[in-house]
């Protein structure tokens, strides 16, 4: 077995590396930290916070990417006529006050995992129209729970925002929303001819 | 009373020969492996999957609409079974299809539909079963089974066997019954309610929904349960061995082993509990923002 020369000895000959090292030196944080800092010194007399793991964010992000890959590539080997100028039936409405869910300012939710998540969530409208009327009615009071989730988990975040809990609860939120547009469009796209 | 207009007979005759004309009914037969794959697609009616002791997968289709199509593909590994129904808007194209199919005991389903129904028994193979607005009912062998459906309810009924089950769900109710070593659950606003024996894995969380499980846990059980804002009651049959750790941020803990919930910080409302029951061994983590967290063993 021969062993692949890795490390920065040989940038040239990794891709990955010289890709890697490309990248820029300095990340600005998402949103404004210092809010969130300056309650936590206030604290001073408690014991150190534990250290704000982001991986339940991670989880869901890279749930994102694969759901929506895998919905593409999905849909793309089921007919490949599909991939090309998408024919809308006709004009839908029932998705028009679908809302989607709000995360808050202190969610840590990328806008970048916003804009993909709103990709999925046009599908999904054009697919509601579908459904029967009380399905419909019982996504968007579903919604509405996870909205109402997602402010609650946000307010929290706001007062302990290190907490492990609640980032793995919201990341569990947006994981379910993602997961309902997901189901709805991969159903509809699986199950009906477009003509 | 006569018509005597031939013609208003003869719409009349043709009103009620259309419907008639419309429906129909396919029969399909196959031989496959015992342990073939078979896929089954619907959009609106019902899937009803049953096990026999034979290499065979039948179909039997009621098709009410004549827009519908139906596929049908085999191979001895794998059988697809596919309505396929014009893109439409709901209220437009309310017939149903419905599925009647026979397949091998040890067969292995993937089911999916939008507003069919699914029922499944004796099969043995396994299964992932999904569906929009549909109800899913089955049962579970060694085999792994996964339950979905966004608002319909899913039934998962266990036979003594180990077969892991998934249940997903976003505002039905997720029942599991007899269950034994593993499952795993998610709902929104829907319930789960599960009884499951010689618990390895147990993993299921909810956004607003309450979540009941009765189990008894192994020495070596991982517990993970969590709600938003529902209430989690988990009881644990006797004798109880396991290591506890409960969090809250602002809802209640209900501890019927005796030990007490001591505050996280002054600064916020939050609560935790942990505690070593009997000899330990089990993990146990429960965890909810506002809703209850009840343990107890009876």
């Amino acid at each position: 077995m021969s062993t692949l020369p890795f490390g920065p000895r040989n940038p040239p000959e990794d891709p990955l590396l010289a890709k890697a090292a490309e990248l820029p030196k300095d990340v600005m944080p998402q949103r404004d930290l210092w809010p969130a800092i300056a309650a936590r010194i206030g604290q001073a007399g408690e014991p150190p916070a534990k250290p704000a793991f982001r991986w339940p964010l991670a989880l869901a992000a890279a749930f994102l990417v694969a759901s929506v890959s895998a919905l593409l590539t999905w849909s793309l080997l089921r007919d490949p006529q599909r991939a090309s100028p998408p024919v809308i039936a006709e004009a839908p409405t029932a998705g028009a006050d679908i809302v989607p869910v709000r995360y808050g300012p202190n969610s840590g939710i990328s806008a970048a995992e916003i804009a993909a998540r709103d990709a999925l969530l046009s599908q999904f409208r054009d697919a509601l129209v579908t459904l029967k009327p009380e399905t419909r009615e019982a996504i968007q009071k579903n919604l509405a729970v996870m909205q109402a989730a997602a402010d609650e988990i946000d307010a929290a975040l706001a007062k302990d925002p290190a907490s492990g809990m609640l980032q793995g609860m919201l990341a569990g939120t947006y994981k379910q929303e993602l997961s309902l547009y997901s189901t709805v469009v991969t159903k509809r796209d699986g199950l009906t001819r477009r003509t | 009373m006569s018509i005597r207009n031939p013609w208003l007979a003869a719409a009349i005759l043709a009103a009620i020969a259309a419907p008639a004309a419309a429906q129909q009914t396919i029969t399909k037969r196959a031989s496959v492996a015992a342990d073939a794959t078979v896929e089954v697609s619907n959009v609106q009616g019902i899937v009803k999957i049953t096990a026999w002791d034979k290499n065979e997968v039948e179909l039997v289709a009621e098709l009410e609409s004549d827009k519908d199509e139906l596929e049908f593909e085999a191979t001895p590994r794998k059988v697809r079974i596919e309505v396929d129904r014009p893109n439409s808007r709901y209220g437009r194209d309310q017939e149903d299809a419905n599925l009647t199919v026979r397949v091998p005991r040890g067969a292995r389903l993937i089911v999916d539909t939008v507003s069919a129904d699914v029922t499944v028994a004796d099969v043995r193979g396994e299964q992932d079963l999904e569906s929009v607005s549909g109800s899913v009912g089955t049962q579970a062998y060694d085999a792994p089974v996964k339950a979905a459906s966004v608002s319909g309810d899913v039934t998962v009924t266990g036979t003594g066997g180990k077969g892991a089950v998934k249940v997903e769900n976003v505002s039905g109710t997720a029942t599991v019954t007899g269950v034994l070593g593993s499952l795993e659950g998610e709902v929104v606003s829907g319930e789960i309610h599960a009884t499951i024996a010689a618990a390895e894995l147990i993993d299921v969380n909810s956004v607003s929904g309450d979540i009941t499980v009765n189990a008894e846990l192994t020495s070596t059980a991982s517990v993970d349960m969590e709600s938003v804002s529902g209430t989690i009651t988990l009881k644990i049959k006797p004798p109880v061995n396991a290591d506890f750790d409960i969090e809250s941020f602002s809802g209640d803990i209900e501890n019927c082993f005796g030990q007490k919930a001591r505050d996280t910080s002054k600064f916020t409302p939050g609560s935790e509990l942990s505690f070593t029951q009997g000899n330990g061994g089990a993990r146990v983590e429960l965890q909810t923002l506002s809703g209850e967290i009840r343990v107890c063993d009876r």
